[in-house]
């Protein structure tokens, strides 16, 4: 009994793998890419890489774009204040066309040109939960199908290994490559297992009312009742005003919500349906000292800047639902922790990647022709190096366009994406025609594409990495290329490997009940 | 457990859909259970939501370790049942 439970695992292991391991690998490529995603904004738009300013602009200052919202008629308008990752001011509107970014000098207050991208937290933060498929919410369905896959592979990962302590120490990369790819992908398992286990469920979690809408229909009568109390947003629900109101004073409201906080800064400032008579302003207070997302928000009336509420501490269940959000979103700031998040996260992916490698390792002997083996093969290679050599793409594209490239009728930061979209389609189409060779040659294009990238930023910005290493400003370009750089040896190593391997050929001995 | 096409096909199928079914009305029931005995209907929401992938994992697990996949069926679409029928006779008026 016990042993058809184990193999039983094993076959759901295996299989719920190879149909949603592309998948997984691309929202945890993503995700781990997100981590830094404010750093990643400031090296692909060099115009942000400015220094930090001593002390916040008032903010009257945005007022014109305040008064630009008005008029085109905006649902909101908002402005983040700058921190320690980010130096710039941004203000976000919505109008009824489009959502409009506009970027600040954080001293002059003088607005910065376009960037013409729409970076990491435009493109490579939303692709981590929705890949980009917005039809019907299908991508955040697929990703939570992902999700639950996740953990239960993480489940019966456990379930079918005995000696999981053993596993800790096991890495033989002088075996043969079959016996290396499951003990990298054991190790990798073990020793992050509680990092997969927790950022899948409180991903899980953040997205909740998007899988069981049944839960908050049961006792809401409007189910966007709970996202508003659970967020401790209850002043945003408003009925439409007449238009031609002003919005009162933000300095006078930001002063009295500083004396409220003990001097405590706000971070993000929002006024809702401004110009109207029924407008809002919002003061999220600065939360990156603490995991929890804790919005402490302090509302007034748009029209009189009169007292409206102040959000109310949460009730334990909600500082829990909180915290997990937080865990996942690490919107709090601590570099070394921050470093952690990248390296467990490109941990998952070794996870991943090793798991479909040692699925075609085990199966080449007797099933290379096969048309299954085939698709596995084109869809391991175009899912795991292929994300990565379309991410460079992505990269290289934002360095090499014009400021305001236009083809085809498209924008610049349109034009970025198709390139994304562009290699990865090509890297499925590799992998289907030349299955022999893929790795190795996408490999090298990886190696080649991370050091074009890193090359190209120092040409187009003159920011290479001995500068950008010596002024605190520019570490975030600096740890970026730094990264590319150490990518880019390890994928040229990695090429070197393989092809000395391949002019060698080692035979594959599969004992048949080794197989999984 | 079975390997024929047509197994593999009706346990995926259970394991998705059917425990994604248990758990949804599961949620709602206890939802309004909770909020019924008193606890908010925010912090009954939330608990709810957070235990639910915990469920739905546990189902998923039992659905492809069991030998008899139809028991399972039949316990599914009998829980399905009678939470579906509590929350008419109970969930209305909120």
């Amino acid at each position: 009994m016990e042993q058809d439970f184990r193999r039983s695992m094993g076959w759901l292991h295996t299989w719920a793998g190879v149909v949603l391991g592309s998948i997984l690998f691309a929202v945890f490529w993503m995700g781990t890419l997100s981590v830094f995603d404010s750093e990643i904004d400031s090296w692909m738009e060099p115009a942000t890489r400015l220094p930090a300013a001593t002390s916040p602009l008032p903010l009257e200052t945005f007022r014109p774009s305040l008064n630009d919202a008005i008029a085109a008629k905006a649902a909101f308008w908002n402005v983040i204040m700058p921190d320690d990752r980010q130096a710039v001011v941004h203000v976000h509107y919505r109008t009824r066309q489009k959502f409009i970014t506009r970027e600040f000098d954080p001293v002059t207050g003088k607005e910065l040109p376009n960037s013409g991208t729409l970076g990491a937290t435009g493109f490579i933060f939303p692709f981590h939960y929705t890949l980009e498929i917005g039809l019907m919410n299908l991508g955040e369905w697929l990703v939570g199908l992902a999700s639950m896959a996740m953990l239960a592979l993480c489940v019966t990962g456990v379930i079918i290994h005995r000696k999981l302590f053993a596993e800790f120490f096991t890495f033989r990369p002088t075996k043969k490559p079959r016996r290396m790819l499951l003990d990298l992908h054991n190790m990798a398992g073990v020793l992050g297992l509680p990092f997969h286990i927790i950022l899948t469920f409180s991903g899980l979690v953040i997205l909740s009312t998007t899988y069981f809408p049944g839960s908050v229909k049961a006792v809401y009568p409007n189910p966007r009742g709970y996202f508003f109390e659970v967020n401790g947003l209850t002043f945003l629900p408003v009925k439409p005003g007449k238009a031609g109101a002003s919005v009162a004073s933000l300095d006078k409201a930001a002063s009295y919500v500083r004396n409220v906080w003990g001097g405590a800064e706000p971070h993000t400032i929002l006024v809702i349906n401004p110009g109207t008579t029924t407008s809002r302003m919002a003061f999220f207070r600065e939360s990156d000292r603490q995991v929890i997302v804790d919005r402490d928000v302090i509302s007034f009336e748009g029209p009189t800047g009169k007292n409206f509420s102040r959000s109310p501490a949460p009730h334990p269940i909600i500082r829990a639902e909180r915290f997990l959000s937080g865990v996942h979103l690490i919107q709090f700031h601590h570099w070394a922790l921050r470093w952690l998040y990248f390296i467990l996260g490109l941990g998952s992916c070794v996870l991943i990647g090793t798991g479909f490698l040692f699925w075609l390792e085990t199966r080449r002997k007797t099933q290379e022709s096969t048309f299954g083996f085939r698709v596995v093969e084109g869809l391991a290679s175009g899912s795991v190096t292929g994300i990565i050599i379309a991410t460079l793409v992505f990269f290289v594209a934002n360095r090499l366009l014009f400021p305001n490239a236009n083809l085809f009728g498209q924008d610049r930061a349109t034009l970025e994406i198709g390139a994304f979209y562009f290699a990865w389609l090509a890297t499925f189409l590799h992998g289907w025609i030349r299955p022999h060779r893929m790795w190795i040659e996408q490999s090298a294009t990886i190696g080649v594409l991370a050091a074009l990238a890193a090359l190209l930023n120092w040409i187009t910005t003159g920011d290479h990495p001995l500068r950008t290493l010596f002024h605190r400003y520019l570490w975030p370009v600096a740890g970026m290329d730094v990264v590319l750089l150490v990518g880019a040896a390890l994928a040229l190593l990695t090429t070197i490997r393989l092809s000395r391997r391949t002019r060698v050929p080692t035979p594959l001995n599969v004992p048949f009940g080794e197989r999984l | 457990m079975s390997r024929s096409r047509s197994g593999v096909v009706a346990r995926v199928l259970l394991a998705t859909g059917g425990a994604y079914f248990v758990t949804s009305s599961t949620l709602a029931a206890f939802c309004i259970v909770l909020f019924a005995s008193g606890m908010s209907r925010v912090n009954a929401v939330a608990l709810g939501t957070m235990l639910g992938f915990i469920l739905y994992l546990c189902l998923i697990l039992w659905v492809f370790s069991s030998r008899r996949p139809w028991q399972v069926l039949a316990i599914f679409v009998l829980v399905i049942a009678s939470e579906n029928c509590m929350i008419f006779v109970i969930g209305h008026g909120h």
